[in-house]
């Protein structure tokens, strides 16, 4: 167990003063929630800055219960009951009083990019870099063109009868339709099919449509709420990094991976490393949302008499 | 559309039980692949995976009111009876992946310095991470002044260069990118086989050949001294065979070792000059196999197992020409063997399937198949067309891996095939799949298939091989080699007789396989 006596090290600016209670643990992320389904994450600084997360110095492993946010200071304990009053009694191997000052806030909220500027950036070294580095079970194989490029009706030979079981089999055809919806500029309807869908914590869905809401909000888009609301399931954790997404705000590895591609960065393909090494999928499946997304939106952009412009 | 099969549907709600999604595929494709179970998901309880269990016919009326931080364990099986143990080797791989986790976190070194901390002595350090981080990782090996095998793939082209000419400075070898097997003192690493140390020294940019010649040689009585693996790549003319000519210029200057055996498919040309002229300075003998490279080799090995042979008689000091005659002998008694097979056919099955694990036997099978080792002096047969997802330059490419032409080898280890799934050598689900498959196609009359034994692979193969050929052994004939040792975890003798039990022909070699099946194909296209 790690040492109770943890530094704050920064806290992100998507947290709401509350309670939370313990909702999940992970060696290096303690996930709490509170009752109107806000999330803060504990997490170690290999995790990094996010807009739920505080980062705390150490090791991980927290034995924390509960926490309480306050405008300048957070409370961690070792109970899930919320403690009498004002009263953070008990030595720090029960309770952790950290105070919270403007050195140590952060802000994660993406750039926009002037409209003048707007063009492919580093998005075919992005996919290239994705494709060749994702592990097998995330979505990004939907970034093959053949799955949802100029010719979204076709499939790959290695698709068909691929084995696998019929759950297997009909998430995939589910995400190829959802890329097919894409590739028309349908989000909400790619929204709506893929959300809650897959394995994991955060099944890959969500962190499919959390890339996508991502990219809309960069491009200002119209139906951001629609797509939004659309996304949003019964999962707590999904839901709080789809909040956080339609505000602009990503945790780093995303938020670095997007500004890479977005602005065209020479260290795009050293940030999609860094993202897809978020959870076992999730980085990956974050990546081909929001690569599918911003290929499909600049393609909007460019046809004859696009009307979908940014007003930035 | 989904059709509804046949089967009793079971399954469990675990109250939150989360894994990752990784680990979740991994242990639901395992479940698949146990006795009785006809399908298999473990997902977490969100309404929409629901809704893809209930498309699916996967749906237990007791997941309706699960919540998402739930996980639920679906299973179609072929007799309610499976049920329990099924659910109770399921709860046994979570106990094992949650105890992974904790010897992650708790019992093993989490980064290369605190490895070299606990074990100060240690001069190699295996990688097997993604291919992203790989190349970082064998360079800090190196500055720690480590040797490297490398078992992580899709390593960029340009650090793999850099990575040898930083090992060539300071002396080191890094066996790989994608070097998938080796012996060290006698220590198998990776896909290896538990092999007597000995005084033959084998280099091969060919993983399953190596594996094939380290096991044949410790059959006829010999023993490895060093098996060292380079990955493919590292004969291409890009990389130069830095990693190549080093582990030969090793073997060379080993004491240990007094016959030396190289085994590639053909290198590009400056390198195997490079490699020719490393060899005509070696003072001991030297048996080299380019696997399809017959130019100004008539007299030397056309496969593996002659190559095989060929170190075994040197390192008794013998004529290896004069292994030739025993393999000559033994095609005969295999002549009769598929005429007395080929009889039971119909007339109208006439091709030859491959299904392979290791990309070496199918490039192998493609030399022999194609005729190409016919200059050694045997009686290979030849067909054709001959087809293959990895071709050679004997062979034509399939137009779909999936999609089977006339005669057909395929290489189930190609990328195609591996995404989103274990090694063929480890998961036999697509192999019994394409196995069931190509014996309900009329034209097909004998299907080869390749068994890999030794640490890394399938625990106990013949137990997914056998019922697979028992099902189509009235209608084709299926041929396998059985590339392993007595001492390996899964005992060769032992699977070579679940095997042939089943009713398949067990050859001695990949080659002996080919020359086998390929015989039978070639008698079946005669017929009038």
């Amino acid at each position: 167990m790690a040492p109770m006596g943890s530094a704050l090290l920064c806290v992100g600016d998507g947290i709401a003063p509350g309670h939370y209670r313990l909702h999940s643990r992970f060696s290096r992320v303690s996930n709490f929630v509170a009752d109107d389904g806000s999330l803060v994450a504990i997490v170690t600084c290999e995790v990094g800055t996010g807009p739920v997360n505080v980062v705390l110095d150490g090791p991980g492993d927290w034995p924390w219960e509960s926490l309480d946010i306050a405008l300048e200071h957070l409370v961690l304990h070792r109970r899930a009951d919320r403690p009498d009053a004002g009263s953070y009694r008990g030595g720090p191997d029960e309770v952790l009083v950290l105070p919270v000052s403007s050195e140590v806030r952060r802000d994660t909220r993406l750039e926009r990019l002037p409209a003048a500027d707007l063009g492919p950036g580093a998005l075919h070294l992005a996919i290239a870099r994705v494709l060749e580095q994702a592990l097998p079970p995330s979505l990004a194989c939907l970034l093959r063109t053949e799955l949802a490029g100029p010719n979204p009706g076709a499939k790959p030979a290695a698709s068909r009868d691929a084995g696998g079981s019929a759950f297997e089999r009909a998430l995939a055809e589910r995400a190829r339709a959802g890329a097919r919806l894409l590739a028309g500029a349908d989000f909400l309807g790619c929204a709506r099919l893929l959300r809650g869908c897959g394995y994991g914590l955060t099944p890959s869905g969500d962190d499919f449509n959390t890339g996508l809401l991502a990219a809309l909000w960069l491009l200002e888009q119209p139906d951001l709420g629609a797509v939004h609301a659309a996304a949003r399931g019964q999962n707590v954790l999904s839901n709080a990094f789809l909040d956080q997404a339609i505000a602009g705000r990503l945790n780093a590895a995303p938020r670095a991976f997007v500004q890479a591609v977005v602005h065209g960065e020479q260290d795009a393909r050293e940030a999609s490393d860094r993202l897809l090494a978020v959870g076992a999928t999730s980085g990956a499946d974050f990546a081909a949302g929001f690569l599918l997304t911003w290929r499909s939106l600049l393609e909007s952009l460019s046809a004859p008499g696009a009307t979908t412009t940014p007003s930035g | 559309m989904l059709v509804a099969s046949p089967g009793v549907l079971a399954g469990q709600v675990k109250k939150g039980a989360y894994f990752d999604s990784v680990t979740l595929m991994t242990i639901g494709r395992h479940v698949q692949s146990l006795a009785g179970v006809m399908d298999a998901a473990i997902v977490m309880g969100t309404a929409e995976n629901r809704a893809i269990l209930e498309a699916s016919g996967l749906l237990l009326p007791e997941f309706g009111q699960t919540r998402e931080t739930d996980l639920l364990i679906a299973l179609k099986l072929a007799d309610a009876s499976r049920a329990e143990p099924v659910l109770t080797e399921i709860e046994q791989q979570f106990q094992l992946a949650r105890s992974r986790k904790d010897q992650g976190s708790q019992a093993r070194p989490r980064s290369l310095d605190g490895a070299i901390e606990a074990l100060p002595g240690a001069n190699l350090a295996l990688i097997s991470v993604a291919g992203r981080f790989a190349a970082d990782e064998a360079r800090r090996a190196l500055e720690r002044g480590l040797h490297v095998m490398l078992f992580s793939d899709n390593v960029p082209i340009d650090q793999e260069i850099a990575l040898k000419r930083l090992a060539a400075d300071r002396g080191l070898l890094v066996m790989g990118p994608d070097c998938g097997t080796a012996i060290v003192n006698g220590v198998p690493l990776g896909f290896a086989n538990v092999v007597p140390r000995g005084s033959i020294g084998v280099v091969a940019a060919a993983g399953t050949g190596l594996q094939e010649v380290a096991t044949l040689i410790a059959q006829g009585g010999g023993g490895i001294s060093q098996a060292l693996g380079t990955g493919g790549r590292d004969i291409k003319a890009k990389v130069g065979g830095t990693s190549f000519a080093m582990a030969l210029e090793a073997l060379a200057n080993d004491p240990a070792t007094a016959v030396i055996l190289l085994i590639a498919k053909p290198p590009d040309p400056p390198v195997a000059e490079r490699i020719s002229a490393i060899v005509q300075g070696v003072r001991k003998p030297v048996v080299t196999l380019f696997l399809g490279d017959r130019k100004g080799a008539e007299a030397g090995p056309a496969t593996l197992e002659e190559a095989a042979r060929a170190a075994l008689a040197l390192w008794r000091g013998e004529d290896p020409a004069a292994t030739q005659d025993d393999l000559k002998r033994r095609d005969r008694d295999q002549l009769a063997a598929a005429e007395r097979a080929a009889a039971r056919l119909p007339a109208s099955r006439r091709y030859l399937r491959g299904l392979f694990s290791g990309g070496t036997f199918c490039a192998e099978a493609q030399v022999i198949l194609a005729g190409d080792a016919i200059a050694a002096g045997r009686g290979f047969p030849r067909l054709a067309p001959l087809f293959s997802n990895a071709p050679t330059q004997v062979t034509a490419r399939l137009d779909s891996a999936l999609v089977s032409q006339a005669h057909t080898v395929v290489d189930l280890g190609e990328d195609e095939f591996t995404q989103g799934r274990p090694h063929p050598m480890i998961d036999y689900d697509l192999r019994l799949r394409r196995l069931a498959a190509e014996a309900a196609d009329p034209e097909v009359a004998v299907v080869l298939l390749d068994v890999v034994l030794g640490y890394g692979s399938h625990e106990d193969p013949a137990s997914e091989l056998a019922p697979a050929i028992a099902a189509v052994q009235d209608r084709i004939v299926v041929v396998c080699s059985v590339t392993g040792t007595e001492a390996d975890p899964q005992s060769r003798s032992r699977t070579v007789r679940q095997l042939e039990a089943a009713g398949a022909l067990v050859a001695p070699s990949n080659a002996a396989a080919c020359h086998l099946a390929g015989w039978i194909a070639r008698l079946q296209e005669d017929r009038p």
